[in-house]
């Protein structure tokens, strides 16, 4: 191998690393199942492109994702856009490396009859939700994860 | 005429506001539903209203959708 082409080659893999490094599952409502869930955490988020602080929550949710990657919990983000190329969009402009739901007849939606958008729960290992939060501001950072926390160390 | 202008009274109930549940505003948020083409001018007015009601929202989605000022 030459200088160069080793060169190339190192180049390629390392941007098939960071490529990598965005890569979500999208996963459909109809295959979707919280039990699949059982025995772990799940903060389940939904979300919606025309939603100005869902964008916001997204670099947060991965933050959250990367703090507690031991601790058992799982982000689930239910996307509930109805045009497929909105979905796409927002996921390009805002990666995610947690699951995503795509909830086009809003099933999911409905079922947990949300007040607004964004809209998480979180799910303890029974299934059941322990805490419900509506909205994303910044300020509200700090408490909601306090709350994450002491939820987690209690159970 | 008794009957009609009960069926009249009683359709009109029928057309009472509903509500627009948080996962049915994807098309009122768009931009071509917003009651202004200039979102600046309608944030400038929708702050005048503010300061002066002490009350906000109503008029697009766009800003937000999560039920909150």
């Amino acid at each position: 191998m030459t200088k160069s082409s080793k060169k190339y080659w190192i180049l390629s893999l390392l941007l098939l690393t960071s490529l990598n490094a965005g890569a979500y599952e999208i996963v459909n409502e109809k295959d979707f199942d919280l039990q699949d869930y059982a025995g772990k955490f799940v903060y389940l988020d939904f979300w919606a492109s025309w939603c100005v602080p869902c964008a916001k929550s997204f670099p947060w949710m991965r933050q959250l994702d990367k703090q507690y990657s031991n601790d058992d919990l799982v982000i689930v983000a239910v996307g509930i856009d109805k045009k497929q190329d909105k979905f796409d969009k927002f996921l390009q402009k805002y990666p995610a490396k947690f699951t995503i739901v795509r909830d086009a007849d809003s099933k999911l939606a409905k079922q947990f009859q949300l007040q607004g958008m964004p809209s998480s729960y979180l799910i303890d290992p029974k299934g059941e939700v322990v805490y419900t939060h509506v909205g994303f501001r910044k300020k509200d950072i700090p408490s909601v994860e306090a709350k994450i926390a002491t939820i987690i160390k209690s159970k | 005429m008794f009957k009609i202008i009960t069926a009249f009274i009683l359709i009109s109930f029928l057309c009472s506001c509903s509500t627009v549940e948080p996962w049915q505003k994807e098309i009122l948020a768009e931009q071509d539903m917003s009651l202004t083409a200039q979102p600046l001018q309608l944030k400038t007015d929708d702050h005048i209203y503010f300061s002066k009601e002490s009350s906000s929202g109503g008029r697009g989605f766009g800003g937000g959708g999560c039920g909150c000022n």
